[in-house]
Order: C-alpha cells, then structure tokens, then sequence
C-alpha cells in the first residue's frame, strides 16, 4: 500500500508540475506586456510612457531576469503559497484577492461534489435493485432529461420558478441558508443524473455475474447480497467517476456564481477578467488545477483501499 | 488486383440477386435509418436541428430586425406580436438576436467538432491500435487532461489572448479563442472512448487473418478499424454538439467567450441578468433555445446509438 501511495503522490506532483508549466509559459507566449499593463494603470504614465520608468518598472516585476530564473522563481513562489501580484490593483497580492473567494467556493464544491456522489449513486442503486419497476424507470427518465440539459437553463428555471414567481428564495448574494438552495441545486442536479445513470450501469453488470447467483444460491440474505457482494465491487467504478465529476462541478461553479452573485473564486476571476488582470485569472486556473489533483488522489487511494487488485498493480 | 476486381464484381452481383431473391433482406444502412425513424424523439431533435440550422444560415431573411439595433424607445417590452420573444435593456429585438445567435452557435460547435473529430479520433485510433509506448504516453495525456474542464483552458488562453486576440481580429478573434479552448479539451472524451474500442477490434480475428494476407497497418485501419468505429463516432460526435453548444453558451455568459457584437445565447443571458426581476423573459428565452438545441442533440445521439449499434439490431 505505501509504495502504491508514494507512487500516486509523485504522479500527481509531476501533473501538478507539469500544469503549473504550462500556465506559466502560456502566459509568457503572450503578447500582452505586463509593464505596460501596470503602467497604464498608474496615472502618472498616462500619454508618454517614460523610458527609464518602464525600466524599473520591468525590474520591480522581475521580468528583465533570464525566463529560466523566472520560471522557477515562480515555482518556489507557488509551492510557498504566493500567487503573484495583481496587476489592476497594485500591491495587492492575488492570494489577497482570491482568498476571500477560496473558502466558499471550496464549501459549494465539496458539498455540491458530496451532495452528487451521495443522491446519485443512492438513486442509481436503488434503481438498479428494481430494476424496469417504477421507481427504475421514472428515475432514469428524469435523469435522461436532466442530465442532458446544461447547469446554466437549470439555473435560469430555479431562478423564474422559486425566485421570482413563488418568490421563496433570494437569487443573489451570500449568506443565509436560503442563499445555499438555489446555487447548490443547480450545481448538483447534471451530476446526480449523470452519477445515477453510471451507478445503475455499474450495480447492473455486478448484479449479473457468477459470484452473484454463487451467493444467492448459498441462501444469503437479499439485503447481504446486495452489500456485501454486488456493491463493493459496484462502487469501484464509481469512486472514480468522482475524479471527472469534479470537471462539471468545477464549470458549474463558475456558472452558478456568476448567475447568483456568489463570490467565490469564480466571481473574483470573472471580475478580474473585465479589467483584464490576467495574474488573478491565471491563479485560478493553478488553484482549480491543485483541486483537481487533490480530489483525483485522493480517488485514487481510496480506489486503492476498496479493490486490492489496484495495489499490487 | 484484377482478380479481386472481379471478386467483388461477383459479390456485388451475388448480393443483387441475393436481394431478389429475399425480398425482405434490408441493407445495414437502411435497417438502421428505419430503427432512428422508430424513435419519435430522435426524429423530434432532428427536425429542431434542421429548423435551427436553417435559421442559422438565412439569418438575415429571418430576422426582422437588425440584431444589434438599439431603440430606447422600446426597451424591456414584453413578448408581443410586434416583438415576439420581447426586447431586451436597449430595446434590441430578442427573436433577431436569438436567430443570430444561432449562427454563433452552430459556427462555433462545427468547426470544434471538426478537430474534435479529427484530434479524438486520430489520437484514439494511434493509442489503441499501436499500444505500447504510443498508448502509455497518450493514455497519460488523456487521463490528465480529462480530469481538466474545459473552462480553465478557456480561463486561461482568455487571460493571456483575449486582449491580444480582440486587438488583431476583432470580434471574431474571441470567437476563433473560444473555438479553441473547446477543442482543446472536448477531443479528449471522443479519444478516450474510441482507444478502448480500438483495444478491443485490434484483437478480432479478421484483423489477425488481415495480417497473415500480409496486409499493412494503414490498409488494416482503413479497411477494419474506421467502419468499426464509424457508429460510436457519430454518436459521440453529436452528443458532442450538445456539450459544445451548452459551453458556448456558458462561456459567453461569463464574459470569456464571444464579445459584442456577436450575438450569443449566452450573451443573452448575461445581459437580460441585471433585468431578471420583473423582466425573466430575458433569461428565460435564451435559456429556453439553449435548452431545445442541446436536448436536440443529445436525443439525435441517443436515436444514432439505438439504430447504429450492432448488438441492439434484432433479427
């Protein structure tokens, strides 16, 4: 098990790396200055750019170094927590900005990653159990249409229908529970279709094999037939369905916090992007990018505690 | 050469009185059209999809008005017979600006799909038929960057082109950006799907027989690899449209996708956000087409797996 956990703890870091690399050369290949960025926004430098005011300014930013020592200057700044400054704002650090958003963006993903896995696999489970009786079918019907249609129309519906017409609900902002509902549902309802469905799919191909009828066939109880047998190895697949669910909760984030005023991560990255600060953007795309690696590591151990196979592989 | 010429001039021949003789005798391609035309919604989502499609290409004659016309005059009007999805915060007519907003929509979700297909297909087919090394390095790629939504590409080529690319093209450099982005990431699912079908034809027997006739790589693919997976593309393909359509929309919406003056559903919304109290027509209509475009595809999908997969045809 150890060696099978150092092994997936380096995998990651390397992606991690490799991520964080990308980033940052995608943003040197840019043709936009960032010295011209900054002194643009001062408003002295208005008309005539200065000469040796857009020397220094380049040195204060570190950008007449050599781009290696550039690179990994801003590996050392990220591993130590420091995202770089912000452009529009000056002297504010991009931690600064975003770090107000990371808490609840990190709640309304963990509960909408959570709330999806949880409904999802319990409906899709149950479904499969009774398989074509009515709780089967009117299930997956449900989860066919609303799985296919996109978090922003499910946003907009939940809006019309509890905001504005029962009005029950507040449609923008943050802080009561109330403001949770609408946000959280439409972050989560694609993903507990798709996680039903996939979930069904899986039970399915366990409730028909050999080890199966070998079971019943012993006398066993329905009830320890079903746990003990069909979902352990069900849940296998599963568990990783949760590594790429992340990606819908991730788009659905942005969405819902933009529709409902949620300030998150996304709300700040969205703003910042009017006023073109791109350090701020880029830092989200570093911060989703460290979830992304988390959450997938953390479905790989926990793919490894469940099937025994996967350790000595 | 000849000699096979000849062969399959006989064959043709065989099958052609095969076919007079068996009057009931359906070619695949026929059977499967006739099994999509049983599926009244996957007929439901294909005619939806031809009216959008003809409304995305004669736009201007559809529309009557300028999509882009602001009358303050008539701002925020209620769907009416003069105006019948409503006018929007500047007094722009909401049926124009849906129905060239189409035009975006099916521009960006053709030309994404075309290197969707391309890339998906290509790198599926290289992973899985060759193996080894080639698959290791490509599967690697392809579980990374699967796990990564096409939002934070889209985040990120936005913040280091999106001046820069609106300063050289203009409008239509955002477009080209938001293309981009979707490719970059949407090729990956299609990949996926296909190596793993691709592992498992490379060990049919007609492949293993191919190779004893001394047959090369390219002609095996060619001749066995790309019918084989003709079916699954084309469903994935169109569900594909789906999801290229739905973060078209959301994309705009947030502000990383197309810019003014090109019009886009989610462009729609996000303008029509500030009026949503009392004025939700503004969301919901745009909101409402998206919803009917996406759903069209996802049920043409559906219609395409029933009637194209081999295991489902009854005999």
């Amino acid at each position: 098990m150890l060696g099978y956990l150092i092994r997936r703890i380096f995998f990651s870091l390397l992606v991690l790396i490799g991520i964080v690399t990308v980033v940052f050369f995608v943003a040197r290949a840019s043709p936009q200055d960032p010295v011209m960025a900054v002194l643009r926004q001062n408003a002295t430098a208005r008309g005539q750019v200065d000469p040796v005011e857009y020397q220094r300014t380049r040195h204060q930013l570190g950008l007449d170094r050599p781009l290696v020592v550039q690179y990994f200057d801003y590996i050392g700044n990220l591993a130590r927590g420091d995202l770089g400054e912000s452009i529009v704002q000056r002297n504010r650090d991009v931690s600064d900005i975003l770090g107000r958003g990371v808490p609840i963006s990190a709640q309304v993903a963990l509960f909408g990653l959570a709330l999806q896995f949880v409904i999802g696999s319990f409906v899709g489970v149950w479904a499969a159990a009774r398989q074509n009786r009515a709780f089967d079918r009117a299930s997956m019907g449900i989860a066919v249409w609303l799985g296919a249609l996109p978090q922003l129309v499910i946003g907009i519906v939940l809006i019309v229908v509890f905001g504005i017409k029962l009005d029950w609900l507040p449609i923008h902002g943050w802080g009561t529970w109330q403001h949770w509902l609408l946000p959280i549902t439409t972050l989560t309802v694609t993903g507990v279709a798709a996680y039903a469905r996939f979930s069904r799919a899986s039970v399915l191909e366990q409730i028909n094999q050999d080890f199966v009828r070998t079971a019943k066939a012993k006398g066993l109880s329905e009830s320890r037939v079903m746990f003990g047998h069909v979902l352990r190895n069900a849940l296998i697949p599963i568990i990783t369905f949760v590594g790429p669910s992340l990606a819908f909760v991730i788009t659905g984030n942005f969405v819902v916090e933009t529709l409902f005023g949620v300030p998150g991560v996304a709300f700040y990255a969205v703003s910042s992007l009017i006023q073109n600060d791109y350090p701020v953007m880029q830092a989200t795309v570093v911060l989703w990018a460290v979830a992304i690696m988390v959450v997938n590591l953390l479905t790989d151990l926990a793919y490894g505690l469940i099937d025994p196979r996967v350790r000595l592989a | 050469m000849a000699e096979i010429e000849i062969k399959s001039a006989a064959q043709a021949h065989e099958a052609r009185a095969d076919r007079r003789a068996h009057p009931t005798f359906v070619s695949l391609r026929r059977r499967a059209f006739r099994r999509y035309m049983r599926n009244w919604l996957a007929i439901v989502g294909a005619v939806i999809v031809l009216i959008a499609i003809v409304l995305a290409i004669f736009a201007p004659l559809f529309a009557p008005q300028d999509p882009g016309a602001i009358d303050l005059l008539n701002i925020n009007l209620w769907p009416s017979s003069q105006h019948w999805f409503g006018t929007d915060a500047s007094g722009t007519d909401m049926l124009s600006q849906s129905i060239f907003a189409l035009r975006t929509s099916f521009m960006v979700a053709i030309i994404a799909q075309t290197i969707t297909l391309i890339l998906g297909v290509g790198v599926g087919v290289l992973a899985g038929f060759y193996g080894g090394k080639v698959d290791l390095i490509l599967s690697r790629l392809i579980d990374v960057l699967f796990a990564f939504p096409a939002i934070l590409v889209a985040l990120l080529l936005g913040a280091s082109f999106g001046q820069p690319m609106y300063e050289r093209f203009g409008p239509a450099g955002r477009l080209y950006l938001t293309v981009a982005a979707l490719s970059l990431i949407l090729w990956v699912g299609v990949a996926r799907v296909i190596r793993g079908q691709v592992l498992t034809i490379r060990e049919a027997q007609y492949i293993e027989a191919a190779r004893v006739n001394g047959a090369r790589n390219w002609w095996i693919i060619r001749r066995h690899v790309f019918p084989n997976i003709l079916g699954t593309t084309a469903v994935l393909i169109s569900l594909g449209f789906s999801d290229v359509i739905a973060l078209e929309a959301i994309l705009s919406f947030i502000g990383l996708g197309v810019t003014p003056p090109t019009a886009s559903l989610g462009r729609m919304i996000q303008g029509g956000q500030a009026y949503i109290d009392p004025f939700w027509y503004q969301l919901a209509i745009p909101g409402g087409i998206l919803a009917l475009l996406v759903l069209a595809f996802a049920f043409i999908g559906d219609g395409l797996r029933d009637a194209l997969d081999p295991r489902t045809i009854e005999h």
